[in-house]
């Protein structure tokens, strides 16, 4: 472990985290009200085209917690820190459950609107490759326990997310591929529609810093065991020494 | 930190981005996509796919969260254990020292 864990076990932390995570529930709630009876079907795909909220806020969420995984990835390669190397962890373990829904749903949604439940173009390929990152940087972490060299390791991988997310967004522009282009490509026509899709991406958002938070707290609290656990065996030692 | 270790560290971050770079280049040639424009499935509504995305993607999300918030309690009270071990392991070691 690179510095000393002092992660507050007080019940207040946890309380307003879980005051946190409920308000954000809510409005993940209340996003969902209006996809479902405040926006109308869209006049070519129907009524699958909703999914498009929860996918596209999803993705939203991947990129986002992948690349601040990647950054507290390369912070802690350069100074270690205990803190950074929690809230990194969390933010990969966030992201790779974001990049799970968005690769449920994507396929549900491709199978109306492409007649196909895959297809192997950039942007899928390349938001598969980042799952595949995420879900190696956690197996390392996991293996390696508290190694360093395993850290180190998880976090050289880490750092590759960054790079990629940015391939994902630029996939569609610079290689094609199936994927519609809404967003760059003159954006959502109807405000219901707008107000839906911004909601359900705000809300997700703050579900995301939500869930990071918790896990943030989390990983202290288990670094602040692994602390004490090697503090009392060293203590062990020391009175089993004495004459 | 070591000075030995930064530039470990350094070098370990350059040889994974070369190694992405590498990859990019490679990857260069553009894939035939495949022309699904013409494409418009009979009964298009597809209804039980929209409520399978969202329940899945609720399902996912709603586990990350459950499970996170177990873990963090069982880590609770692991530390709380722990400190009150920490606790007895201090007082018997000053009454042992004497005043």
């Amino acid at each position: 472990m690179a510095n000393s864990a002092s992660a507050s076990s007080s019940p207040q932390g946890g309380h307003g985290l879980a005051a946190g995570l409920a308000l954000a529930t809510l409005a993940t709630v209340a996003a969902l009200a209006w996809v479902f009876w405040g926006t109308p079907a869209d006049a070519s795909l129907g009524i699958v085209q909703k999914i498009f909220y929860l996918h596209v806020a999803a993705a939203f969420g991947m990129l986002l917690c992948l690349c601040a995984a990647s950054a507290a990835a390369l912070i802690d390669l350069l100074a270690p820190s205990d803190p950074i190397d929690a809230a990194g962890r969390a933010c990969t373990e966030v992201g790779l459950a974001f990049a799970a829904v968005v690769l449920t749903t994507g396929p549900l949604w491709a199978r109306k609107s492409w007649g196909t439940w895959w297809t192997w173009e950039p942007r899928l390929t390349l938001t598969l490759l980042v799952l595949l990152i995420a879900v190696a940087v956690l197996l390392l972490r996991s293996l390696a326990g508290s190694a360093e060299g395993g850290r180190r390791t998880a976090n050289a991988l880490a750092v590759l997310a960054a790079p990629t997310s940015y391939l994902i967004h630029i996939a569609v522009q610079k290689w094609g591929g199936t994927h519609p282009m809404v967003i760059q490509g003159g954006g959502i026509q109807s405000s219901a529609m707008r107000i839906a899709f911004w909601g359900m991406v705000a809300a997700l958002l703050a579900l995301g810093a939500a869930l990071v938070a918790l896990r943030t707290r989390g990983l202290r609290l288990e670094q602040r065991v692994q602390m004490l656990q090697l503090e009392l065996s060293a203590h062990k030692l020391r009175q089993r020494e004495k004459p | 930190m070591r000075f030995a270790q930064r530039v470990r560290s350094l070098a370990s971050v350059a040889a994974v981005s070369l190694c992405a770079v590498a990859g990019q280049v490679h990857a260069d040639v553009p894939a035939p996509s495949r022309d699904l424009s013409a494409y418009k499935e009979a009964a298009i509504p597809g209804g039980d796919l929209m409520l399978a995305a969202y329940l899945l993607g609720w399902v996912l999300l709603g586990a990350v969260a459950v499970r996170a918030a177990l873990r963090q309690r069982h880590t609770e009270q692991q530390l709380a254990e722990l400190e009150a071990r920490w606790g007895t392991a201090e007082t018997s070691a000053a009454s042992t020292e004497g005043p």
